[in-house]
């Protein structure tokens, strides 16, 4: 029997069928120190309401509307009144610096932000101190006592006068093209895109089947403000079963102990360490307490030496392979050990093609654009069509294969996509670097330096140089989370290879610095 | 215990939870020679604070290279 997929037009109208269809059910847990907290549908819904109605007072309803803070109950019911007033979300990486977070809430015409108190420093030092308020929001957990997310909110003065003056900008009645989202991914120069959802994209890549695997209990641990990490978390509500939720990855052991999920979203670097886990673990991890069934691998190249050892274990392993800009209808194909290393097939809500060995992909729930950046825009997107920047071929059967990525980007296994150009830029701050490529060396982020050495100078006073250019990337690195430091460096004894017009030749100065070694 | 004594319960902890199979010592380096994934390193320090009482901020890995770097953290979280 097919299921009808029901598709509401608006974000809005999603979470009203949720709230009608996981009515008397429980929605999230999370947990608390070894205490798991339980939140009901009920709770869920009062609890956006009346965070709608704080948006409302301070007149942001309508507007763009930041969010920042780790994975938490609080985050998504943020998220949700975001939507609920139908304004746009503007998510950020809580792990962003404050000039990086002064300027992406510049970029993209923010009005306020919600932030919990782990980043509070950040958002206090972004220079957004002089012209807001700083109001907190009192949050209730079932048990009326107030937890610990602390979540605040920075209203503009502007804004507050506004409020004060009575006038009510609100904007009423969003439709499917109105924006919903934005969020931010690597671009392959300068910094990162924001990337626009529309509502209907939104519900597009959050009201489908594509992941019904008949699974209670989702653990939520990729970050919310990915794209993946919000949409899988309410896909799953929309599939009917609960959300666990991650708040702090150096958990996630117990997650699975305590809270027993059956379906973990993961990424290629967590592999490794399920699998130590899981050697002695038994059927779903049951010796570790565990009761998993389901993995979904996604954000950067499945390792399929480790597949046989999950099935082997009675653990279904999906391969989840997209793109942000693709929104969040992306290739899922469970894997097999006669073809470890296929994406699969696409879904039936998604069409392909590959024109000149790059994949090209369409469906309602693509990106309308980067925010601001119209000529960005039009080289992805064209026609309705998405380019991915991978390479990939067909086999006789109509499985795809990734066989190399047209653009200039990093692919950690982690699911980060670093941009070498973005870390050069921000290299170039120091004097003593005359020039600089990055690379990945396997997983480590590596740095080839050629440094500024004065003319004529000394074996002494180029290791002075070299000893200089070390603390400077110390300096640069303490301000990075580890996945986007750099941790290895190489002195080069000439300069980076050039092309005519002066870009990078990236793969030759790889390949002849293999051939130095 | 002393703080030899210490750090090499620490660096015990560090072998046991990643289940190396390096001989690991103050100056191993987590990513480059013990191999350890950004995540790996984050649930590292769930199993220090299990094992010495503390609590380990994620972001105090930033500043975090080697095996020796961890048991000056955890000192530092233990004084």
């Amino acid at each position: 029997m097919t299921v009808k997929t029901e598709r509401p037009e608006t974000m809005r109208k999603v979470l009203e069928m949720l709230e009608k269809k996981q009515k008397g059910n429980r929605v999230f847990r999370y947990m608390e120190d070894s205490r798991i907290i339980e939140i009901s549908a009920e709770q869920f819904f009062r609890d956006i309401r009346r965070t709608a109605e704080l948006l409302e007072t301070y007149n942001l309803a309508g507007r763009h509307i930041g969010i920042m803070g780790r994975n938490s109950y609080g985050w998504l019911v943020s998220l949700c009144a975001v939507f609920w007033t139908e304004s746009a979300a503007v998510l950020l990486d809580r792990e962003i610096s404050s000039d990086e977070l002064n300027g992406r809430l510049t970029k993209t015409d923010v009005s306020g932000i919600i932030y919990d108190s782990e980043v509070s420093d950040t958002v206090r030092k972004a220079g957004l101190c002089g012209e807001i308020s700083r109001i907190p929001m009192e949050k209730q957990t079932a048990d009326e006592e107030e937890n610990n997310d602390g979540l605040s909110f920075y209203v503009s003065s502007r804004h507050i006068s506004e409020i004060q003056k009575g006038m009510d900008k609100r904007k009423t009645g969003h439709s499917g093209d109105s924006l919903a989202c934005i969020f931010f991914t690597s671009g392959t120069t300068g910094g990162s895109k924001a990337v626009m959802m529309s509502e209907q994209g939104l519900t597009a890549g959050i009201c489908h089947r594509i992941n019904d695997r008949g699974f209670h209990s989702l653990l939520a641990v990729l970050p919310f403000h990915h794209l993946s990490g919000f949409s899988s978390a309410l896909n799953a509500l929309y599939l009917g079963a609960e959300v666990c939720i991650a708040s702090d990855i150096k958990y996630f052991y117990r997650y699975l102990e305590y809270m027993k999920p059956d379906y973990v979203f993961v990424v290629p670097s967590m592999l490794g360490m399920l699998a130590r886990k899981l050697k002695n673990g038994g059927p779903n991890g049951r010796n570790l307490g565990w009761d998993l069934h389901l993995i979904n691998c996604g954000g950067a190249e499945f390792r399929p030496e480790f597949l046989q050892m999950l099935l082997d274990r009675d653990i279904t392993v999906l391969q989840g392979y997209g793109a942000s800009e693709a929104g969040a209808i992306g290739f899922l194909w469970e894997m097999t050990p006669d073809r470890p290393d296929t994406i699969g097939k696409p879904p039936a809500e998604m069409e392909i093609k590959i024109i000149d060995g790059e994949l090209y992909v369409k469906s309602d729930a693509l990106m309308t654009g980067y925010y601001g950046e119209k000529e960005e825009t039009e080289k992805v997107l064209r026609d309705g069509w998405y380019a991915t920047g991978d390479l990939c071929r067909m086999d006789e059967d109509g499985f795809l294969y990734i066989t190399g990525r047209r653009k200039n980007l990093i692919i950690l296994s982690n699911g980060e996509n670093v941009s070498p150009e973005e870390i050069e830029r921000k290299l170039y701050q120091y004097n003593d670097i005359s020039e600089v490529m990055v690379c990945a060396e396997g997983e480590l982020i590596t740095a080839q330096i050629y440094p500024a050495y004065p003319e004529e100078s000394t074996p002494q006073e180029r290791e002075r140089i070299q000893e200089k250019i070390r603390e400077e990337i110390g300096h640069y690195n303490r301000n990075q989370p580890v996945y986007r430091q750099i941790m290895k460096l190489r002195f080069l004894e000439e300069p980076v290879g050039k092309t005519s017009s002066g870009k990078i030749l990236r793969h030759r100065s790889q390949e002849e610095q293999k051939n130095e070694c | 215990m002393n703080v030899k004594e210490l750090k090499q319960k620490i660096l015990e902890v560090i072998m046991e939870s990643t289940e190396t199979e390096l001989k690991v010592t103050e100056d191993t380096t987590l990513y480059e020679e013990m191999g350890l994934a950004s995540v790996e390193a984050y649930v590292l320090l769930s199993d220090l604070e299990e094992a010495f009482g503390v609590r380990i901020p994620a972001s105090a890995l930033r500043n975090v290279r080697t095996a020796g770097d961890l048991c000056t953290l955890v000192i530092g979280e233990m004084s």
